[in-house]
């Protein structure tokens, strides 16, 4: 082999090299330890196996699995209602981003040329402060006697309280996820052919018309990535629940972070960390895998 | 299909009026006081080098530019005020512009859904319209999987179906290699008369303009220079300008030493040599200098002209020669097929003379 095909090789093997070092091991580690029985020790785990050769360690390990930690997902509800309740807030947290980011990036896409570096500058500026801040920000805006209900009051009406309720983990939500909901939309918004939508008009479509049949359909590629890139993190989100949510709002990654450092149950939590993996992995996965072969027919 | 019988046209009115149009893109002059009438059932082309207004004239009959003075007028009624969808025009665009996620079926009846005709009608159009551009069988293909010409056949056929009053056409033959394109004008040239419908095509190709049109009209930068059918055009056009824009030109000057009816006796400034040229508007008086044009074709071997090959090509059924005379002019020349032994060799002294009728005078 010459050096050149060496070195290509080489530079396609370098993102799996990537895949393998910061997702597949990590995940093999979370895997194993979810496996292993919780202890009082140090780590707070003693494991079943270990990295071995030897056939006995493994058939003894066979014997013993247990699935302990599984088990106990399915035995407290608590797993099953956690899940729901992040379900119901990732799922009504994107369709409000939809319904905020769609026109958002609508607009930045049929503003004139020269404004449109100077809008997308400004759905990115807050990325430029810490996450955190940002977060802090919406307590003194949502606390009682905050900037929201002081502003209400002017006006007579009477103070929302929203801080450490639903309502306020989805504003918070939805003011963190916002930038991810639009950018992909704009991004295709941006680059469609306007003779596209000349042509609808002169065949008769108005501008609702326009939009439903030709703008819609052409902006998914889009849409759908921003479903994506806000659904799957805000299904495990735990820092917006964490300050933001009151005492009953569930969340998966709330109660996994309760499992990790409340409880010190590193194979419970680990068990509900591939759980969540597999929940939202393989329905993407088969999303993508139907989608790619819908798409096959117009290529 | 059915011809133009949908439409009861009064005949005195032009289909189309634009009147004194003129449309300004901030400081730039886009079209200067433009007025032409285009009747019913005509193709009418516009030509001009890029750049000269006709895709912003074409834009402003299909509603997506609104002109800052003038009138556009169909069958007498001002459209100014009418959006794109309300208009009873179709547009063809030079890109087609076919919607990708749609098979070309949902492309073609697109328009005929947003008028609201029922499935059954919409399927018996879709079935005449397919056949119309011969396009059978690919009904269910998308765009991306459609040849340059499927996608122009399906574009037309989009335009088309809604029956519009007038079709307008930005250079419909301009993404096809030149093969195809001689086959399509054909084709386009059966459909518009078989269906009736008023064609307003833009080219920048001359040629395109000449085998299509009824009548042509030239644009340079915004102002419609000259308008004629394109065989008037073509030979006896009054400016330099539209004689250059519509093919090679030898332009000759010379002084009016006669005149006679709509000819005109000119001793040419180079040779000396007496030419009769047409000059239907009485441009050159007697005594005045005068610009002669005389197509390549109008050349035949004669004396009047002389001069020094630089290149001849043989083209197979003519030969052009490309030739200098004594005072620097150039002359090209269309003679006829030189047989075996090939075109002159460069540097051959040949001359020239005016074929009877070739020459007419321009501005």
């Amino acid at each position: 082999m010459n050096r050149a095909a060496a070195a290509s090789r080489v530079a396609t093997m370098l993102p799996w090299a990537w895949l393998l070092v910061f997702v597949a091991a990590p995940l093999v580690v979370v895997a194993k330890i979810s496996l292993s029985e919780s202890a009082v020790a140090q780590p707070p785990y003693r494991p079943r196996w270990s990295w071995t050769l030897d056939p006995a360690a493994w058939q003894a390990f066979a014997d013993g699995l247990g699935l302990d930690s599984y088990r106990a997902l399915l035995a407290d509800d608590l797993y099953w209602r956690s899940a729901l309740a992040s379900l119901a807030i990732a799922s009504a947290a994107t369709a409000i981003l939809v319904l905020v980011g769609y026109p958002v990036a609508l607009a930045m896409a049929r503003a004139p040329k020269r404004l449109r570096p100077v809008l997308l500058a400004i759905v990115i500026l807050p990325f430029w402060t810490s996450f955190l801040i940002r977060v802090y920000a919406w307590i003194a805006i949502l606390r009682p006697a905050g900037l929201l209900d002081a502003a209400l009051g002017l006006f007579g009406l009477p103070p929302l309280e929203l801080l450490n309720s639903t309502p306020a983990v989805l504003i918070g939500i939805v003011y963190a996820y916002l930038p991810f909901m639009v950018l992909p939309i704009y991004a295709v918004l941006e680059r469609r052919d306007p003779a596209l939508l000349e042509a609808a008009a002169d065949l008769g479509a108005g501008t609702v018309a326009t939009f439903r049949t030709v703008t819609l359909p052409l902006s998914r590629p889009g849409l759908a990535s921003g479903v994506l890139l806000c659904f799957v993190p805000i299904f495990g989100e735990f820092v917006i629940p964490d300050l933001l949510g009151g005492s009953d709002t569930l969340m998966l990654g709330r109660t996994l972070w309760s499992e990790f450092f409340g409880n010190r149950d590193w194979p419970l939590a680990s068990a509900v960390a591939i759980v969540m993996l597999l929940a939202l992995a393989l329905p993407l996965a088969w999303l993508r895998e139907s989608g790619l072969r819908r798409g096959d027919a117009r290529r | 299909m059915p011809a133009r019988a949908d439409f009861a046209s009064d005949a005195r009115v032009p289909l189309v009026a634009i009147e004194g149009v003129t449309k300004r893109f901030g400081s730039a002059l886009a079209l200067d006081d433009v007025s032409l009438e285009i009747g019913a059932g005509e193709f009418f082309c516009l030509v001009g080098p890029s750049g000269c207004g006709k895709s912003t004239l074409l834009r402003t009959l299909a509603g997506f530019e609104q002109p800052d003075e003038g009138r556009t007028l169909l069958d007498g009624r001002d459209i100014a005020g009418d959006p794109p969808e309300r208009r009873p025009v179709n547009i063809m665009f030079q890109s087609y512009a076919l919607f990708p996620h749609m098979s070309a079926a949902k492309n073609v009846a697109y328009g005929l859904a947003r008028a609201g005709l029922p499935r059954a009608e919409i399927a018996a159009r879709l079935r005449e319209l397919f056949a119309l551009v011969r396009l059978e069988g690919f009904e269910d293909r998308y765009p991306a999987q459609l040849s340059g010409g499927q996608r122009q056949r399906v574009a037309l056929a989009r335009a088309l179906a809604r029956r519009p009053r007038l079709l307008l056409l930005d250079e419909p033959l301009g993404a096809l290699d030149r093969r195809l394109r001689e086959a399509t004008q054909i084709e386009l040239k059966g459909i518009q008369s078989r269906l009736g419908t008023t064609f307003v095509m833009v080219t920048h190709d001359q040629g395109e303009a000449m085998a299509l049109a009824d009548r042509v009209a030239v644009l340079d930068r915004g102002r419609v220079l000259e308008v004629g059918p394109p065989s008037a055009l073509y030979r006896r056009c009054r400016t330099r300008a539209v004689a250059e824009f519509l093919g090679d030109v030898n332009v000759l000057s010379g002084v009016v030493v006669a005149r006679a009816g709509g000819r005109a006796q000119v001793r040419l400034g180079e040779s000396g040599a007496l030419v009769e040229a047409a000059d239907p508007d009485g441009a050159g008086e007697t005594g005045s200098n005068v610009e002669v044009a005389v197509r390549p074709e109008g050349l035949v071997p004669g004396d009047a002209l002389g001069a020094t090959v630089e290149v001849a090509t043989d083209l197979g059924p003519n030969a052009l020669v490309i030739a200098r005379t004594a005072g620097g002019a150039t002359l090209r020349a269309l003679l006829p097929a030189p047989g075996a032994a090939g075109p002159p060799p460069p540097g051959t002294p040949v001359g020239f003379a005016v074929a009877p009728g070739a020459a007419w005078i321009v501005r």
